[in-house]
Order: C-alpha cells, then sequence, then structure tokens
C-alpha cells in the first residue's frame, strides 16, 4: 500500500457512502398528496359550512383522514419491501413521521373531543406539529428547503392566531402549499435526479 | 511523503468488495443482497464468499427472509465491522502525509 492507492481507497469509501445517500432520498410522494389531500378535506369542510350542513363536518375529515392513513400506511409498506436499503436517518425519519402522525390524530380529533381546547384552534396545533414534522425531517435529510418550511409552519402558527376562528381553515392552505407540496416537489425531483 | 510508522490493514476489509460492502454497510441500518451486487459490480456468487467471509469473522450479520414468495438476503454491520472499518480508516489516513496546518 502507498499513498496513491490509500488515496483510491478513501475515495472508493465516498463514493460508496455518496451511492447509498443517493439510492435513499425521500420521493416526497407523501407530502405531496397529503397536501393535495388537507386541501380537498378543506374545500369540502367549506363547502358544507356555505351549505349550511354543519353537522356533516365531522364526516369531511373523517373520510379525509381515514382514507388518508390507509394510503399513506399502504404506500410506506409497499416502499419498505421494494427498498433495497434503509438507512439510519430513514429510520429515524419513519419514526418521526409516524410520532407526527399521532400527534396529527390527536391534536384533530381526540383533544377538541376531549375538550382540551375549541376546534378553532385545532389549524394553530396541526401548524405547530407540521412544523416539528418539517425541520426535524429537514435535519435528518441535510434538506434546508425542509428546515425553511419547518419555520414557515412555525411562523405561521403564530399568524394563525391572528385570523379569526372560522377562516383559519383557508389561513392554513399557503402553509400546506409552502410547508407540504413545495418541499414534496423538491424531494420529487431530487429523487428522480438520483435515480 | 509517507511518514516512518504505518498502521497495518486489516487484511479482511482490504479488498475492493469487501472495503465497498462495509462502506456502504456503515451508513445503512439494512441492505440487500441485490443493493450489494449492483453497487459492487461483483457476481452473485463472488458476492455471496465475500459476505461470507465478513460474517465469519463478525463484520456483518446476513438474514436469510422471503418477501413474498421471493428469497431475500440482508446484510447489516456489526459493532464489531464498524469498529474494523473505523481502524481500516485510521490506518489508511497513516499512509497519507500529514496536512501542514
Amino acid at each position: 500500500m502507498d499513498e496513491q492507492q490509500a488515496r483510491d481507497d478513501i475515495k472508493y469509501i465516498r463514493e460508496m457512502l455518496d451511492r447509498t445517500r443517493r439510492s435513499t432520498a425521500d420521493s416526497g410522494t407523501l407530502f405531496i398528496f397529503w397536501g393535495f389531500w388537507i386541501i380537498l378535506a378543506l374545500i369540502g369542510n367549506y363547502a358544507l359550512v356555505y351549505t349550511h350542513l354543519f353537522r356533516w363536518i365531522w364526516v369531511d375529515w373523517t373520510f379525509f383522514s381515514f382514507s388518508g392513513w390507509v394510503v399513506t400506511i399502504w404506500h410506506s409498506v409497499r416502499r419498505g419491501r421494494k427498498e433495497r436499503i434503509m438507512t439510519f436517518a430513514q429510520e429515524a425519519a419513519a419514526y418521526i413521521s409516524f410520532a407526527c402522525g399521532i400527534a396529527f390524530a390527536l391534536a384533530a380529533f381526540a383533544l377538541p373531543l376531549l375538550g382540551a381546547y375549541g376546534y378553532d384552534v385545532i389549524s394553530i396545533v396541526i401548524a405547530l406539529v407540521s412544523g416539528v414534522l418539517l425541520f426535524g425531517l429537514g435535519g435528518l435529510f441535510k434538506a434546508k428547503f425542509m428546515l425553511a418550511a419547518g419555520l414557515a409552519w412555525w411562523l405561521g402558527a403564530v399568524g394563525l392566531v391572528l385570523i379569526p376562528g372560522d377562516w383559519r381553515g383557508l389561513g392554513i392552505v399557503p402553509l400546506i402549499i409552502i410547508g407540504y407540496l413545495v418541499p414534496g416537489f423538491i424531494f420529487r425531483a431530487k429523487y428522480r435526479n438520483g435515480k | 511523503m509517507i511518514p516512518e510508522k504505518l498502521a497495518p490493514l486489516d487484511p479482511v476489509i482490504h479488498s475492493q468488495i469487501r472495503l465497498a460492502v462495509m462502506s456502504i454497510l456503515v451508513s445503512a441500518s439494512v441492505a440487500d443482497f441485490n443493493e450489494l451486487k449492483a453497487a459492487t459490480g461483483t457476481t452473485d456468487g463472488n458476492l455471496s464468499t465475500h459476505l461470507a467471509k465478513l460474517e465469519e469473522v463478525g463484520y456483518i450479520r446476513i438474514k436469510k427472509s422471503f418477501r413474498g414468495r421471493k428469497p431475500a438476503t440482508t446484510c447489516s454491520l456489526t459493532d464489531a465491522g464498524r469498529e474494523a472499518l473505523a481502524r481500516y480508516v485510521n490506518a489508511l489516513e497513516s499512509y497519507l502525509p500529514k496536512s501542514r496546518g
């Protein structure tokens, strides 16, 4: 072994590490899916409000949340089967995503039903948890655009407080675009380029 | 310039295919046989031999299972393997001239 061979070996190790990093980039599919799914749920919500069918609002949210979970679990299991490599960052990301998923369910359903806060506060709590999700994943994947999206969610949570309760649902739409759809499409583009 | 004291290189890792396998597994909790085969550009038989050698010295763990009806072999690095690779990289660095600081 001489100096040049040692350099070649170190370069080779780096290449293998890079390969692992590229092959495990997130596809962004679930961000895009949830972004559009929540917007559809909000459209349903406001359609019901507009037509004075207030008592059906819970059906709208239950349908979109439950079906969203089913799609998420199906997609995750399918991807897990196809995945040829699993990094520690991906494992941690799965735990963070699952933890935030539980927090979303508690914040949107269980806690308001138990009387912890009113329904007009849900979007603020959702924005807070979304900030944790995006910022946490941004740190794991070393993605500045996700860190920025996390900060946007937290700023948005504060901004939502200033919006009257009935309109907070609409106030969350730009946050979904900035905080879910944009990161989702950026991930998707990177994933396709990396393949 | 090469320093006077050169650290010995672990002969088990000092092979391009085994080094590639160890390098991939150090950042992946699990990698499957096909991924390792694609990364190393080797044949099934050759890769199996190298993996068996790494398993024999306790550097990697091999798990055989089924994905649906298809057999699947996955590999992961053990703590001993992680330490061995760290030692190997340190040893490699002893072959490089110290940067002037």
